[in-house]
C-alpha cells in the first residue's frame, strides 16, 4: 500500500507541507547515497525540482510516490557525479526501501509529528540498556566518531557501529510502536 | 522480519556515516540484492539516525540536553554544535594588519622557537612498518599522545585523543600548552615511515587526496619526517604565510605571527602565500615566511572603504547601486534602520535563477592576486524557511562566475534550524567551500581577508560570528568590479520561499586606489 504523503486537500506548496516531507526524504536520501554531509542540499534539489515541476504532478495521485521518483532520480545522478554505484540495485531493493519510505511518510501526517517524535524519544531512550544508551549518547551528543568511542570504551569500531545499529532499530521500533499503536 | 546480521549492522553503519570503501559498499549492495527487506532496515537506520540528530541539534539551540536527558540523567552535558557543526578550527582571526615594513624572506636565517633536535629515524624510503588493518579512509593513527591533546572530527567536536586513535582527513588535532602527539601516517591501511610530531600549544588539519598528503598548520610547531611520496603526489604543509612542498626529507615548521622552516635533511620548496616568492630550503637551512602585515605600502594596491549605509543617497553617491533594490521591485537594497544607526544594505531574499544585485559598482577592477577584504556586521532573521544570498566580490555581468566572499542559504532542519554560511571562492564553476552553521535572529560580525598570489591561488581567512575560516585556493583567474549583496542563480523562482529580513551594516571592502581619490 503506498501513502500520499501530504494531508488530503492540504495544498502541497506549502511550506508546512514541505516541511512534513522533510524527515522521511532526508532518510530516504542519506540511506540512498551515503552522504551525510550531502543530504541537506539533496533535499532541498528535490524540493526545487517538485516545485519547478508541480504542473505535471496529477491531483489523486500519492505526492510522496511523485516525491520518491523525483528523490531517486537526485540521488542517481549524485552518486553518477561522485563515480559511485547505487547501493540499491535490483527493483525488489527500490520497492522495499520505497515501502519503509512511504510509512514513515505516513507517520508524518499527524499534527505536530515531530514534535511528538522527539518526545517519544526521550521515552525510548530510558528503555535501551546501559552500553546501548551511552553508544547514543556519544554518537549523537558528544559528536564523538566511532573511532573514539571505540577508544574510550575499550570496544573494537566495528563493535561500536554494530552497537550503535542495533540501538538504533531498538529506537525505531519503539517509536514506531508509540505512534501507531502497533 | 529478520535482524540482519552483525557485518550487515556493520556494512549500513559504514555506509550512513559516508565513510565504506568501494569493497565494503559492494559487499552491502550484494547483501542487500540478496535479501531486498535489507532495504528497510536500511531506510529504518536512516530515519532514527535523522531523529537523533534532529534531537540533538534542538538541544543544542536550546542549551540543554538531548534525547533521554531527564532529571538525574546520566546524560553528559550537551556541547553546543557538537553533532552537527562543520567547520575549519584555525586561530586566524586576528584581521590582518597594513604596516610599511618591507617583506622579508630569509633563506638561511635562524631564528627558531627552541626544538630538541632528538630526530634519529631517517626516512629515506616509503617504508611499510606492519601492517595492521586499518578503517577505510583512516590516514594516520596517534601514538605517544599527551594528557590534553584533542582531535576534532570534521563532523563533530574536539574529543580527548589517545594512543592508536585514527586519524581521518579532516581531522583537527590540537595541543595544549604543554604537551605533544605523534601521528603516524597510514596510506593504503598501512601504516608508514611519515610522522607528523605537533609540539605544545599545536593547531592542525589532516587530510589526503588524490594529490597526496596536505596538511594546515595553523599555529604551532611541527616536525616532520617525510618518507619518499608517490610519484606526482607530493606531500603540502601549508601554514597562514607559506605552503611546503615535500617529496621525502625531515623539517620542522613553526606558525606564528610568521613561519619558520628548518631543513634537517632533503630538500623542500617553500612558497611564501603574501608574495608568491618560491625558493628551495636545503638540509642545513632554515627560511621565514612573513605573514601580509609585512608587506609595504607600495605593494599593496587596493585601499580599504567602510560604508555605513547612513542614507540612501549616500549610499548611492558611494556607488552603490542595482537591480536588487526596491525600486527596481525587488526586496533588497538599502534600507531604512534595520542594523545599527542611519540605514543597511539588506532586506528580503528569495530563491530565484535571475542574478540581482546591491553593490558598489565604482570599486575598480580587482585581481584576485591582490590582498581583498571583506568585513562588517550582519543580521540574520529568518521567519520563513528558504532563501538564499551572498556578499562578496564578483561582476554584476558574470554573477556567481566570478565570486569571492559568503554565500548565505536558507536554515536547514526545520525553521528554527541555522543558517549555513559558505566562505569561499569560486570560478570557472569551481568551488572551494566551508559549511559555517550561524544561528538565526542574532547579530555577528565577519572579518575575511582573500590573499592571492600571482597566479591567482591564494587564501581566505579570517572569522565569520566568531568562527574561524581558513580556505586555501588553487591557482586560477579572477577579477571583481564590484562588491556587495548578490541574490540568485539558486534555481526555483519563488517568491514565497524567502528569508526575512536580513542585513549588513559598517561594510569594509577593498577597491583601487582610484575609487579611494574621488572620495
Amino acid at each position: 500500500m503506498d501513502h500520499s504523503i501530504h494531508q488530503p486537500g492540504a495544498d502541497p506548496w506549502s511550506v508546512a507541507a514541505i516541511e512534513q516531507n522533510r524527515a522521511w526524504l532526508t532518510a530516504y536520501l542519506l540511506g540512498m547515497v551515503g552522504s551525510p554531509g550531502m543530504v541537506d542540499d539533496l533535499v532541498q534539489e528535490v524540493f526545487q525540482i517538485a516545485f519547478a515541476k508541480r504542473g505535471s504532478f496529477e491531483a489523486g495521485r500519492s505526492f510522496g510516490a511523485w516525491l520518491r521518483g523525483i528523490a531517486r532520480n537526485v540521488a542517481l545522478r549524485h552518486l553518477e557525479q561522485m563515480g559511485r554505484e547505487p547501493i540499491l540495485l535490483t527493483g525488489a531493493c527500490l520497492d522495499a526501501f520505497d515501502l519503509a519510505a512511504a510509512k514513515a511518510g505516513a507517520l508524518d501526517l499527524v499534527p505536530d509529528a515531530q514534535e511528538r517524535r522527539l518526545a517519544f524519544l526521550h521515552e525510548c531512550m530510558e528503555k535501551l540498556g546501559r552500553m546501548a544508551r551511552q553508544l547514543i549518547e556519544r554518537r549523537y551528543i558528544g559528536g564523538e566518531s566511532a573511532a573514539t568511542v571505540a577508544t574510550q570504551l575499550g570496544m573494537s569500531v566495528s563493535a561500536v557501529n554494530v552497537g550503535v545499529f542495533r540501538a538504533r532499530a531498538i529506537l525505531a521500533e519503539c517509536i514506531t510502536f508509540k505512534e501507531t499503536g502497533s | 522480519m529478520k535482524e540482519p546480521s552483525s557485518r550487515v549492522a556493520e556494512l549500513i553503519e559504514l555506509h550512513l556515516a559516508g565513510v565504506a570503501s568501494h569493497a565494503e559498499a559492494e559487499e552491502l549492495r550484494q547483501e542487500i540484492a540478496s535479501r531486498p527487506e535489507l532495504a528497510q532496515h536500511l531506510f529504518g537506520a536512516a530515519w532514527v539516525h535523522g531523529i537523533l540528530h534532529s534531537s540533538a541539534s534542538e538541544s543544542a539551540q536550546a542549551g540543554h540536553p538531548a534525547v533521554g536527558a531527564k532529571g538525574a540523567s546520566s546524560m553528559p552535558p550537551v556541547r553546543p554544535g557538537a553533532a552537527t557543526r562543520r567547520r575549519l578550527r584555525t586561530p586566524s582571526s586576528r584581521p590582518f594588519r597594513n604596516t610599511a615594513s618591507r617583506p622579508q624572506y630569509n633563506a638561511g636565517r635562524t631564528s627558531w622557537l627552541a626544538i630538541a633536535a632528538c630526530l634519529t629515524v631517517v626516512a629515506s624510503a616509503l617504508i611499510f612498518i606492519g601492517s595492521p588493518k586499518q578503517m577505510p579512509g583512516v590516514i594516520g593513527t596517534l601514538r605517544d599522545v599527551d594528557a590534553g591533546v584533542t582531535v576534532a572530527s570534521r563532523g563533530g567536536a574536539a574529543a580527548p585523543a589517545a594512543a592508536g586513535m585514527p586519524i581521518y582527513p579532516g581531522d583537527v588535532i590540537s595541543t595544549p600548552e604543554s604537551g605533544k602527539v605523534t601521528v603516524q601516517c597510514v596510506t593504503d591501511d598501512r601504516l608508514e615511515a611519515t610522522t607528523f610530531v605537533f609540539h605544545a600549544a599545536s593547531e592542525a588539519r589532516l587530510w589526503q587526496d588524490q594529490g597526496g598528503k596536505r596538511l594546515n598548520l595553523t599555529k604551532g610547531t611541527l616536525v616532520c619526517e617525510v618518507a619518499v611520496q608517490p610519484q606526482g603526489r607530493p606531500m603540502v604543509v601549508t601554514t597562514p604565510h607559506a605552503e611546503v612542498e615535500v617529496l621525502g626529507t625531515r623539517f620542522r615548521v613553526v606558525a606564528s605571527e610568521e613561519t619558520h622552516l628548518e631543513v634537517d635533511q632533503g630538500s623542500v620548496r617553500l612558497l611564501e602565500l603574501m608574495s608568491g616568492r618560491e625558493t628551495i630550503v636545503s638540509s642545513g637551512e632554515s627560511a621565514v615566511a612573513k605573514g601580509p602585515e609585512s608587506l609595504s605600502s607600495e605593494s599593496l594596491s587596493y585601499v580599504e572603504i567602510m560604508e555605513t549605509f547612513d542614507t540612501a543617497d549616500s549610499a548611492a553617491a558611494n556607488g552603490w547601486t542595482g537591480s536588487g533594490n526596491r525600486s527596481n521591485g525587488m526586496n533588497f537594497g538599502w534600507i531604512s534602520g534595520g542594523l545599527g544607526s542611519g540605514g543597511a544594505a539588506g532586506g528580503v531574499f528569495i530563491r530565484a535563477t535571475d542574478i540581482n544585485y546591491f553593490a558598489d559598482t565604482s570599486v575598480g577592477t580587482l585581481s584576485m592576486t591582490g590582498r581583498l577584504r571583506l568585513a562588517g556586521t550582519l543580521q540574520l532573521n529568518n521567519l520563513n524557511h528558504d532563501g538564499a544570498f551572498c556578499i562578496g566580490y564578483f561582476n554584476p555581468e558574470e554573477g556567481y562566475g566570478n565570486f569571492l566572499g559568503l554565500r548565505f542559504m536558507e536554515p536547514t532542519r526545520g525553521v528554527k534550524g541555522p543558517f549555513r554560511c559558505y566562505a569561499g571562492v569560486e570560478y570557472e564553476g569551481v568551488t572551494y567551500m566551508d559549511v559555517i552553521e550561524l544561528p538565526q535572529k542574532t547579530t555577528l560580525p565577519f572579518d575575511l581577508t582573500w590573499v592571492g598570489r600571482p597566479d591567482g591561488s591564494g587564501t581566505l581567512s579570517g572569522m565569520v560570528g566568531g568562527q574561524n575560516v581558513s580556505i586555501p585556493v588553487v591557482a586560477g583567474t579572477g577579477n571583481f568590479s564590484a562588491f556587495g549583496l548578490l541574490n540568485g542563480g539558486t534555481g526555483g523562482h519563488n517568491a514565497s520561499w524567502k528569508t526575512s529580513n536580513c542585513y549588513f551594516d559598517n561594510l569594509i571592502y577593498s577597491a583601487t586606489s582610484e575609487k579611494h581619490s574621488k572620495q
